[in-house]
Formats: structure tokens, sequence, C-alpha cells
């Protein structure tokens, strides 16, 4: 008998929590319903943009977070700076069905996998919110619009050309990757592979090899291939993250990185300080603050309806200019080559 | 102390326990919500309520498994492996022309037979499950990232939403299937022989064998039933983000864990309350869910999980109950025989 008696003062516990809970939550139901209703005839109500990274604390997004500030400043946004804290597509979602919550004027996303994103997103495009995407784009019909940093066509080119200026357009070269399967990479290499074929056709890729975005296997994976092919390599071409790996390589192995030129695309904090050295002579990334930046003035058209409503056309985006949109995708322009001169001005 | 309790005086050590033990959660679901409240108006309303719950679902149906097996004196380290591998099936199973549902039920029997094949090393080869789940946690997580290739898998078809993604009403659909099994779970352990056969293994293994309960039979359905759910949750989870991959999951089985023990569980097991892990998955889905409303910098919430579980522990655990006795014992006098 003692059992059910404990068992009910147990449960009545917590059932009594249960019911306050419940209690104050139904109370304060009106005030956000009263709210809804008002916003009801566009979201566009709210003033905050909800900018969702790959993962919050990689400085390539605090990057995008201080350019999205910059613009949301201009025209009268604030920025909801959310995300996971690694790439982590279940946390996205997570992270955007709780932000929706507050009803905001526009998400964007640099989504980690873009359909595991698209039915938040969807859910949020019904809603009246804006949805666009940045640095990777979500699946086509889960957003209004993609900003890419810059074209894949200019970026493949600009990785060739600064590496070919440097051994007179010929050579042996390594090419470490940042993942056998990352998207951008492929699409990448496929474009180098004809443009070296027709303007520098005595440069050779010899081997490529992933270095999954990280300087300590970027390290590794060089150190391994050069220890073989020291003689006969002329260059090493990094295009994922993790570029300062590839000239600790050299280092280690006691070769010159002056004379076997590190080139390809790179993230100013990783490389600075090999950049000062004159280890690394030049290399190549777009600019997320200003992609970001190009991103928020996109937000800005589609909520003032001055955004094309073809897909095509053009944008005022502020301090950049005139940028054009073709199919729903806003081009941020070239991407930019740091040098011992400029690469102080890039913080990321 | 004990033998000279009588039936009654039992009865108020057991309610003693049962507040104490609940305190540091109370606790936390206060300070929860009434800070959040405070700090965001969009938090305490109906909407963010469903959402939370929504949210919560997919580790609240592992939380139950997890409460089952600690109850049993074990261990689940491979819930979140076997998570990301059912869901992996749905996708994988759907992609070589199975039907989506034949594919959802398979995607849930790889679950259970996880589990099984947890339960089956615990209970033949006698090996702590600790070191049993932590190797298939290694072993079914390599297994979905293995089958997926590492990439993730969509293109399900529209009917699939209903399960993660529909409403009835105001209520997400996931939330009918975890108030299910929360129902039938809080009837099973507090009902039936078998949840009494349950909490005696946990208490008590030798004492619970002498008493002919069939203790091998309850350990492997406890690893059963927590691979069962799992799958159950796997497939919500793909119905929810319409796509499957090998990382889902990750670090699910801490997480369930952690709901056991601010529940007020004790990790040597041998107690369960299925209510009270409820509870506790809801209070630690509620940080996350307030830092993003309220504007709080995302990267803190683990800081804030952290120490609010620490402290719910420290209160479950003991200064609660020292402090309980402090100030209750001197009131109702040495004896014990004058209360009530």
């Amino acid at each position: 008998m003692w059992r059910t008696s404990f068992r009910r003062r147990g449960t009545l516990v917590a059932a009594s929590v249960v019911a306050t809970c419940t209690l104050v939550t139904a109370c304060s139901t009106n005030t956000p319903k009263a709210a809804e209703g008002g916003s009801s005839s566009g979201a566009s109500a709210s003033k905050t943009i909800v900018l969702v990274p790959k993962q919050t604390s990689d400085p390539f997004f605090t990057a995008a977070e201080s350019g999205a500030k910059e613009a949301a400043k201009a025209l009268g946004y604030t920025i909801d700076y959310v995300g996971p804290t690694t790439a982590d597509a279940a946390g996205q979602v997570t992270t955007l069905e709780s932000a929706l919550q507050q009803k905001p004027a526009a998400i964007t996303i640099a989504p980690n996998d873009p359909d595991a994103v698209a039915p938040v997103l969807k859910k949020a495009m019904d809603q009246g919110v804006v949805v666009s995407s940045f640095n990777a784009d979500a699946a086509k019909d889960a957003r209004q619009f993609f900003v890419s940093q810059a074209s894949d066509e200019g970026i493949a080119d600009a990785i060739v050309d600064t590496m070919a200026e440097q051994t007179n357009g010929e050579g042996t070269f390594l090419l470490v990757t940042s993942t056998a399967t990352a998207a951008n990479q492929k699409t990448w290499l496929a474009m180098m592979r004809p443009y070296i074929a027709q303007k520098y056709p005595k440069m050779k890729i010899a081997q490529v090899i992933p270095g999954n975005d990280d300087p300590a296997t970027v390290l590794q994976v060089t150190s391994s291939y050069l220890s073989a092919h020291k003689s006969d390599t002329t260059g090493v071409w990094v295009i994922g993250g993790g570029m300062s790996g590839a000239v600790k390589a050299q280092q280690q192995l006691g070769i010159d990185p002056k004379k076997m030129p590190v080139a390809g695309l790179c993230i100013p904090s990783d490389v600075r300080a090999d950049v000062h050295a004159g280890l690394i002579k030049n290399c190549v990334l777009w600019s997320p603050a200003d992609t970001a930046y190009a991103d928020i003035y996109a937000i800005d058209a589609m909520i003032k309806g001055t955004y094309p409503s073809t897909g095509t056309g053009t944008l005022d985006a502020g301090k950049l200019g005139t940028l054009k949109i073709k199919d729903n995708v806003v081009e941020v322009g070239d991407p930019i080559t740091f040098t011992d001169a400029n690469i102080d001005q890039y913080q990321f | 102390m004990a033998e000279t309790l009588t039936f009654r005086e039992l009865r108020g050590e057991r309610v003693r326990e049962i507040v104490s033990r609940s305190f540091g959660l109370m606790l936390l679901l206060v300070a929860c919500v009434v800070f959040f409240s405070a700090s965001s108006p969009y938090f305490l309303t109906s909407s963010n309520a469903f959402t939370l719950f929504r949210i919560a679902s997919e580790s609240g149906l592992i939380a139950i498994g997890m409460a089952v097996v600690i109850a049993s004196g074990g261990i689940d380290l491979s819930v979140g492996a076997i998570f990301s591998l059912s869901s992996v099936m749905v996708g994988v199973l759907y992609t070589h022309g199975v039907n989506i549902w034949v594919s959802v039920v398979l995607a849930v029997l790889v679950g259970l037979v996880c589990g099984l094949f947890n339960g089956l090393v615990v209970v033949a080869l006698r090996i702590h499950p600790l070191l049993v789940t932590l190797g298939t946690l290694a072993l079914f997580r390599g297994l979905a990232l293995g089958i997926s290739n590492g990439s993730g898998i969509a293109g399900f078809p529209t009917s699939f939403e209903f399960v993660g993604q529909a409403y009835v009403g105001l209520v997400p659909e996931q939330c009918l299937f975890w108030l299910g099994a929360i129902v039938i779970a809080v009837l099973v352990t507090s009902r039936t022989a078998a949840g009494r056969s349950l909490v005696a293994v946990g208490a008590n293994e030798t004492a619970a064998r002498f008493s002919g309960v069939r203790v091998p039979l309850v350990r492997l359905s406890v690893y059963g039933l927590s691979g069962l759910l799992s799958g159950v949750a796997a497939v919500i989870y793909t119905s929810r983000v319409l796509s499957s991959r090998a990382d889902a999951g990750n670090g699910l089985e801490l997480l369930a864990i952690a709901a056991v023990v601010v529940g007020g569980a004790s990790i040597q097991g041998g107690q369960i309350s299925i209510v009270r892990t409820t509870l506790a998955v809801i209070a630690i889905a509620m940080i996350p869910n307030g830092f993003v409303l309220s504007d709080y910098s995302t990267s803190w919430q683990y800081v804030a999980i952290g120490v609010l579980m620490i402290v719910a522990v420290v209160f479950n655990e003991g200064l609660a109950s020292r402090l309980w006795r402090l100030v209750v014992r001197p009131r109702r006098g040495r004896t014990g025989t004058s209360r009530n």
C-alpha cells in the first residue's frame, strides 16, 4: 500500500511542475499572438536578419558576420548571428527552428548540407520570411537567392594564374584539396584542367590528395608525397584550407619554399606569417565580409520589392557598387589575391 | 536503522528521497523558464513550446531507452551511432527502390537488432556494457559512414514528411509518438511485473536472481528497447530534415545520459522515473532554444548546459538531501514514531 502512495506523491510533485509550466505558457500566449496578427501583412515588420554560419567559431564566418553587420547598420537591420559550434547540419536545423519563433525579417545561411536545411527553410518562406544562402548554396527551391562569393571560373583561373606566374607556366605539381567529396573542389578542379591545357600546356598535375581543410593533415600528406617526389616537383597547389601545413612540410624536409612555390586558395589568418616571411608569394580567396555585405543588400532589395522579379538583373550593393544577378545567383565579383602588401587588410 | 522502520516511516523516507532527487531538476526547470522568459518575449509562447517539444522528441525517445538501461544497472553509449545507422538505412533502402514505409520499418528493425546485439554481448560474454557499447558506438557509426560513403542522401517522397513534419492541430506529429512512448513506459515501469524486475536487477542483481527474475532476459530486452527507440527517433529525424547523413546524432548518447541523471536517477541503477527524465530532456533542450531567442552568443550555450547540469546533479545527489535533513529532522524529533 505504501508503494502506491509514495508513487502518488512523487508523481504529484512532477505533475504540479508540468501543470505550472503549461499554465504559465498558456496564459502568456496572448501577447505574441497579438504581435503575430500585426505582422501577418508581411514579416517585414521585423528588422532582424538571422545569419546562420556553417559553424560559429570559424574566423571566416565571424568575418562574414562583420560584413553583414556593416550593411545592416547602413540599412537599419539587426543581425542575429546564431548557429552550431561544429559544422553540423542537424545543429543548423535546430537553430533555425528556434530562430523562426522570433519571426525574423530574413534568414541567410551557409548550409552544411543543402538538403537537410531545406524543409525548415521552406517553412520559413511559407511564413513570409525572406530566405537566402551564401558561401554554399541550399537546395534551389528552398531559398530565394544565393550570394556567390566569386564565380567558379574566376576562382579556378586565379588559382592557375598565380602559380603559373611563379614557375614560368611550366612544371609538375602536387595538388592538395579539402575533402574527396566536397562539391566546390570538384567544380574548380574540373575548370582548372581545361584552362591549364589551353593556356599553360607545359604545366601538369601529378597527383591530387585530400588535406581535410586542416593544416596538420596538409602537412602530413604533403610531407609524405614530397619525401618521395622532392626532385620532380615544381610546386604545391593547395585549394582547400590549411595551406600553412604545406610550407611546414617543405621546411621539415629542408626544401626552400622560395624555390618550390606553394599557391592556391588560403585563409589569411592561416598563412599571414608565411606571406610576410616571403614563404608564400601570393594566394587567393574571396572576402566573406563582402559576400555577407552583398547578401544583406540583396535581402533589403527583396523586402523593399526592388529585387529583379525575373531573377536576373542588377543589385545596388552599397560600397560594392552594382552587382550582377543571374538566375537568382548574386555574383559578388572576382577573387582577391593576397600578397605581403595587402594581407593585413583581411582579418579572418 | 532500516530494521526498526515501520512501513509508514519507510514511506516517509521514500517520499523524502523522491523530493530530494527531484530538487535539482525542478530548480533547473524553473530557472530556465524564468530566465529565458525574462530575456526574450518569444520564449514563453505556445508556439515556441511546441517547437521545443518537436526538437526534443528525438532525444526524448532515446532518453526513455537510456533511463531503462540505466535502471537495469547498465549504460548504452551506442544510441547516437544506432540513430545515424538507422537514418542512413532509411535513405539507402529508399534510393535502392524499396518502398519508403518498408524502408522505415526495416530501419527501425536495424535499430532493434543493433540494440539486441549490444545486449547479447553484455549477457553472453559478461563484458561491462560501457566497453561493449563504446565498441559498438564506433562499429555502428562506422557502418553508417561506410554504407553512405560519407555523403548525405536526399530526395524522399513528400508522403514521408508525415512522420516528422506534420501537425495534428497545433501539436507536431512526433510529439504524439513521444507522448505515446512516455505513457507506455510509465505504465510498464510503475504497474507491471516487468517494471519491478527491471528495477530489481539494477538494485541488486543477486537478490533479483534468487527472487526468480530472469536477469539475462531483462538485460537483453533493455538494450533491445534502447536500440528500437533510437531507430524510431532516427526515422523521425530523417523525416524532419528530409535527408539522412552518417554524422546525424553526434553526441546524442551524452545528452540522453545527462537527461537521466539530471532527472534524479542514480547512475548505479535500481531507480527509474520516466516523467522526470522527460522533464530533464525538456529542460536541457530549453537552453539552446533560449540562447537563440535571447540573442546570446550560441558559443556559450554549452557552458550554460554544463553549469546547470552540475548544479542539478549536485542537488540531486547530496546537497539537497543534506539540507532537507538539517531543516526537517530536528522539528520531527529523533525517534520518528510521532511522525504523521
